[in-house]
């Protein structure tokens, strides 16, 4: 077939055309699969490890010690927290950003972990992360509490008791992202803008805490975190958790206070020399069974009075049993 | 005007010329094999070095990972009174593995990563695994044991209990730890 032009257009032309285009569609078929299985795997095992780095001890994250985590790229971190099953689980997703197709695939796979505590909002953003860890004695060890900050959010922290001011201030010296993420102020005015407030004595705040009587209020919803002086880990927790997060994870610390409670009671009963723990039975039971049937943060309550009973008791025995 | 036209005089098949690139693209060939040798020399003994550098990197992790496993609070000696770094208490891993309770509860505790744990007494020298029977005069406590297939790892931590007397008694002894990322 010629046409007026003089150009040739027979079968030859037509069979690669066809097959040109049938070999350029493939390859952008597999091109794409492949990328997104890639993004996929590279997010899993991204999250895979970052959840090692998060190993609550050891030499990798120290007690009162501000660490960052840095990604190479803007990285979404998606945290669920369930409460089911004997010890609850925290799952952990994250997403490097990508300039092609959406921004934060979504796609990688969850990891699972037993024994890790992350209060934080559900979804963060970000480069770089400050992550610091308090330890949960409730008397004896329960575990560390990890607090994930982006460095890109803001805190203020308005009118705070001396404890918690002097923390802030040490921790501003160990980290420099750490001192351009907090501040101290005496009055909201005062705070940055586009800094999340959080009020110790009332006053116009996003967060409020209530040092008194042991609550924290964002919005509509309230959490209790207990005695600011014994145990400041669930205070942090409070503020810097999404509150059904902080529920979650207080659930779940108390079915491991039960687990380990447990074993205390079996070690007093079973192991130890007949004088050691001797009297603290009935209240390890107790324990026991309060810290495994918590129904939300008010509860704990009855918990922190039982465990410093049992301290107070552990205490004076002449051979202690923790 | 007339062209002399050159003809072939030499009985040689190829002229001087010819033979000169034939040698030059010779040399060519030989200078790349020789690179291209040189080169995959140069990679594996930097490859080498690299793979030791990654078995070093990976046994440290391991390390590191089986002393993180031993301060779990389950394992961990916890007394305000009286502290003691990378001390286990021997009752409770006793515990976790004999008390049929205990062992329920924590079926479910211990990542799909971690196939082993396991304790040994190395000094002073006992033998067998502990029983109710034999406890606490033994010399290993297995934990957990979920695959056929084991790489351990292992860190030195003293093994510690309260005497009849009533005082901490320790010992010294290694936690083992064999995880699907060794």
């Amino acid at each position: 077939m010629i046409n007026k032009k003089g150009f040739d257009f027979n079968f030859s032309w037509l069979f690669a055309l066809v097959i040109g285009a049938v070999i350029i569609f493939l390859a952008i078929y597999f091109v794409s699969t492949y990328s997104g299985f890639q993004r996929k795997s590279v997010d899993s095992l991204a999250g895979k490890q970052f959840s090692i780095l998060l190993y609550p001890t050891g030499a990798d994250l120290d007690n009162d010690k501000i660490d960052l985590i840095s990604f190479p790229i803007e990285t979404h971190i998606d945290l669920k927290c369930d409460s089911s099953g004997n010890f609850g689980t925290q799952l952990i997703q994250t997403s490097g950003s990508s300039t092609i197709g959406k921004e934060y695939s979504e796609s990688g796979i969850y990891s699972k972990l037993n024994d890790r505590y992350i209060f934080s909002n559900n979804q963060l953003e970000g480069k770089d992360f400050l992550v610091f860890v308090k330890s949960l004695n409730l008397p004896f060890k329960i575990a560390d509490v990890i607090l994930l900050i982006p460095t890109n959010k803001k805190y203020c922290f308005v009118s705070s008791p001396n404890k918690i001011s002097d923390e802030i201030e040490k921790f501003k010296l160990q980290n420099s992202k750490f001192n351009e993420s907090f501040f101290l102020a005496d009055t909201p005015a005062e705070c940055p803008r586009r800094s999340e407030k959080v009020c110790f004595s009332g006053g116009d705040c996003e967060t409020k805490v209530y040092p008194l009587t042991g609550k924290v209020i964002k919005g509509d919803k309230s959490v209790f975190f207990g005695d600011l002086n014994e145990n400041d880990a669930l205070l942090y927790g409070a503020i810097f958790s999404d509150l059904d997060n902080y529920e979650c994870q207080i659930k779940r610390l108390m079915l491991r206070t039960s687990a380990i409670s447990n074993i205390y009671l079996e070690k007093g009963e079973t192991l130890s020399p007949p004088s050691c723990g001797a009297g603290l039975t009935s209240q390890l039971f107790s324990f026991v069974n309060i810290t495994q049937a918590l129904n939300s943060s008010l509860d704990l309550k009855n918990i922190l009075s039982l465990s410093n009973e049992i301290q107070n008791k552990n205490k004076d025995l002449s051979c202690p049993l923790f | 005007m007339k062209y002399k036209t050159k003809t072939k005089t030499s009985p040689a098949l190829y002229s001087r010329g010819q033979l000169k690139i034939q040698e030059m693209a010779f040399v060519l060939v030989a200078i790349v094999i020789f690179m291209v040798i040189a080169g995959l020399f140069f990679i594996k003994i930097q490859m080498a070095g690299l793979k030791d550098e990654v078995v070093s990197q990976n046994d440290d992790k391991a390390i590191s990972l089986a002393l993180k496993i031993a301060s779990l609070p389950e394992f961990l000696w916890s007394s305000k009174n009286n502290q003691c770094d990378n001390c286990v208490d021997l009752d409770k891993v006793f515990l976790l593995k004999s008390s049929a309770q205990t062992n329920k509860i924590y079926s479910q505790f211990w990542t799909k990563d971690i196939t082993a744990i396991k304790f040994e007494v190395l000094y002073p020298k006992k033998e067998g695994e502990c029983t109710k029977g034999n406890y606490p005069n033994c010399k290993t406590i297995t934990l957990l044991n979920s695959s056929s297939e084991y790489s351990f790892k292992s860190a030195y931590v003293s093994l510690c209990k309260i005497d009849l007397e009533g005082s901490r008694k320790c010992e010294l002894g290694k936690i083992y730890v064999s995880a699907k990322q060794f």
